[in-house]
């Protein structure tokens, strides 16, 4: 079998196993989902009753089971009755506001973490490399809540320049569609900055860590004996080597945040994952905790399938040892 | 005026008193078409004085005195870019070890024609490609293979890769540490073979470091002896090889340990202690103490190198050591 089927099976086989797991761990532990939509509900006895039959809570867990992954596979994921929707489209429309955030910030702090990283690494030593050290890890060392409150601070309450809360101001009527967009991305600003300053440190130290590794391989050697120009030895040869484990850690990175931008989307309100689970967690919504949890699993698992796609595709020997 | 002509060079690593003075005040002539041979043993620093050359040695080794005149031009004290345009285009080096001195993640046909593409600006991709192919066929490796990577290599065929890498701009001097070590007895064949009609077709001259005097005495015009990181004994071939020639008792005590197939194996010829430590000056002549011929006069004064005959010079308080 060809390495891509392959793979997919096991992508498939993963997720699949995920799914079981979170089915069962949410359906040990303590707490009937019924009684939780009662006490919001006021419903009776016989409400409660058909509700179950409805809801498959009626049968054995196994029963559930079959139900539950049924469901699933017509893309059903329950209903929340503290959203009063669907969980799917409560997901989905967080999960485009997380995707937002997170494709904007992981593109800033990986490039420029590469940047700095390569910056200092290749002046290893250097007074420019130990003061953008120390400068990472002043940031890294933030929590991101306490950076996010400076910012709304500093840019929201004191100069009152960026807007601090949510994705697009309330009740505001655009003009024109490129309005809209420049609202959204004035919103981006502050939460994709502090997600920028606290985690470009994790960018900036892999790939200063690996370059300085790569610069003393033999083969750098060879490069400089040829004459290359100090940019051509250093990008072409170090940083081509050296980004392939700050390829596995940006992976890392994403399946990350995709649950876990909780901080700064509480800090700014921003109506994606993060939030979407910090309320839920306060609500008792076992539903979308439920489906919530699914989906960062499944993203965990995609990120790694495309690492290794493109692990592949970037250092020839991953092929021969496969 | 010959190609290459270092005068008086030292190469110390490091610094104050830890630092190892692997290169004590060493002169190396090339001439131009000549192939001049370094041998001694391990940790005399053959190497050093050979990375010196183009200066690519480590950011903690200094060239403490002396100067290396290449094409007239000292080179010991260019900076950086201005010795990016000697390197590789007039001086390329096949590094000792050549296991890992490949790129992992570039194909070796682009490896071969980087050099071409950067020293000679204008020349196409295309062009330089095949150039690279023609270099991989030249030492013995399928044109069809410039597109692999070098983990798809055998060891011998990585240093027959760098090899041909060396020759891309038809450089003038070759600097090769330990060149064909890798590789077995007929392939050595064949690389020297190669190296030497290249020479005679481009003009092309060699500083050859190897272990193996009798690859030396075959291929070299001239042979130089080091020994703790000084000459002692630089001549033509048969000056330093030759039966009743060698002028340095450690020239002769290399020639008798070394194994020759046409007797048995014999190990008890080797020389027994071990090379100086270089951190630490000395008095007197470093192989004094492994010497079997010393005298007193040995262990006080440091030998010069002292006139043989035309080209023969011998660091020996006992010219003509003991026959
Ligand atoms: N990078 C380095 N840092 C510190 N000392 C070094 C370094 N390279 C070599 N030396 C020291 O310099 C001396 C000469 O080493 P060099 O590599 O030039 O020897 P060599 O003659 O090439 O030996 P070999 O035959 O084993 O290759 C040795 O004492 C060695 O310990
Ligand atoms: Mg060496």
């Amino acid at each position: 079998m060809g390495y891509l089927p392959r793979k997919s099976l096991q992508v498939l086989g993963s997720i699949f196993a995920v799914t079981t797991f979170n089915f069962f761990l949410f359906h040990i532990i303590p707490g009937d989902p019924l009684r939780l939509i009662a006490r919001t509900q006021k419903l009776d006895a016989e409400q409660v009753a058909a509700l179950r039959i409805e809801y498959g809570l009626d049968g054995s867990l196994f029963s559930q089971y079959l139900t539950y992954i049924g469901n699933l596979l017509h893309g059903d994921l329950g209903y929340s009755f503290a959203l009063h929707e669907q969980v799917s489209t409560a997901l989905m429309r967080a999960l485009g506001h997380t995707a937002l955030l997170l494709a904007t910030s992981t593109v800033i702090v990986v490039l420029f973490g590469i940047f700095l990283g390569v910056f200092a690494g290749s002046r290893q030593g250097s007074k420019a490399d130990s003061r953008t050290i120390i400068g990472a890890l002043v940031f890294w060392s933030m929590p991101t809540f306490w950076v996010g409150m400076l910012l709304v601070f500093t840019f929201g309450v004191w100069w009152g320049v960026l807007p601090i809360s949510g994705i697009t101001t309330p009740n505001a009527v655009y003009e024109t569609y490129f309005s809209y967009l420049m609202d959204i991305a004035r919103h981006l600003v502050l939460p994709t900055l502090t997600l920028a300053l606290v985690d470009i440190a994790f960018f900036v130290l892999i790939t200063r860590t690996s370059l300085v590794e790569v610069m003393s391989e033999d083969f750098m050697l060879t490069a400089r004996g040829k004459g290359l120009p100090r940019r051509t030895l250093v990008w072409r040869h170090g940083v081509r080597n050296a980004l392939l484990p700050v390829m596995t850690a940006s992976a890392l990175y994403i399946s990350g945040l995709v649950g876990g931008a909780i901080q700064v989307e509480v800090v700014y309100s921003w109506p994606g994952m993060g939030l979407l689970m910090y309320n839920s967690v306060l609500a008792r919504d076992y539903a979308v905790l439920e489906a919530a949890f699914l989906v960062s699993s499944v993203v965990v698992i995609l990120a790694n399938f495309a690492t290794d796609v493109l692990y592949r595709r970037l250092d020839p020997r991953v092929v021969v040892a496969q | 005026m010959n190609l290459l002509e270092v005068k008086n060079l030292s190469v110390q690593y490091g610094s104050g008193q830890g630092g190892v003075l692997a290169v004590d005040g060493v002169d190396l002539s090339v001439g131009v078409g000549e192939f001049v041979g370094l041998a001694g043993e391990s940790g005399c620093g053959k190497t050093t004085l050979a990375m010196a050359i183009p200066n690519l040695l480590p950011k903690y080794a200094s060239i403490t005195t002396g100067t290396i005149e290449f094409e007239g031009q000292d080179l010991s004290n260019k900076s950086e870019s201005e010795l990016n345009e000697v390197r590789w285009r007039d001086i390329s080096v096949i590094f000792q070890g050549a296991l890992n001195a490949l790129n992992p993640v570039a194909t070796i046909g682009n490896q071969i024609a980087e050099p071409i593409l950067i020293h000679e600006p204008g020349t196409s991709h295309d062009a330089a490609i095949t150039r690279a192919k023609e270099l991989l066929e030249a030492v013995g490796i399928s044109a069809s293979r410039s597109s692999s990577y070098s983990h798809e290599f055998s060891g011998g065929m990585r240093q027959r890769v760098m090899i041909a890498m060396a020759l891309a701009c038809r450089p003038k001097l070759v600097i090769a540490d330990e060149p064909i070590t890798a590789l077995d007895v007929m392939t050595q064949a064949q690389i020297l073979e190669l190296l030497r009609s290249l020479s005679e077709t481009f003009n092309l001259s060699m500083l050859l470091i190897s272990h193996d005097l009798s690859v030396l005495a075959e291929t070299c015009d001239r042979v130089q002896i080091m020994y703790a990181g000084k000459v002692a004994e630089v001549g033509t071939a048969d000056d330093v090889f030759g039966e009743q020639n060698s002028a340095h008792p450690y020239t002769q005590r290399l020639l008798k340990s070394y194994p020759n197939i046409h007797q048995e194996r014999k190990f008890i010829d080797g020389i027994p202690g071990y090379p100086p430590d270089l951190s630490k000056s000395h008095a007197g002549c470093r192989f004094a103490e492994r010497c079997t011929v010393s005298v007193e006069k040995c262990f006080t004064d440091e030998p010069e190198l002292a006139v043989i005959s035309e080209l023969h010079r011998s660091a020996c308080h006992l010219v003509g050591g003991s026959k």
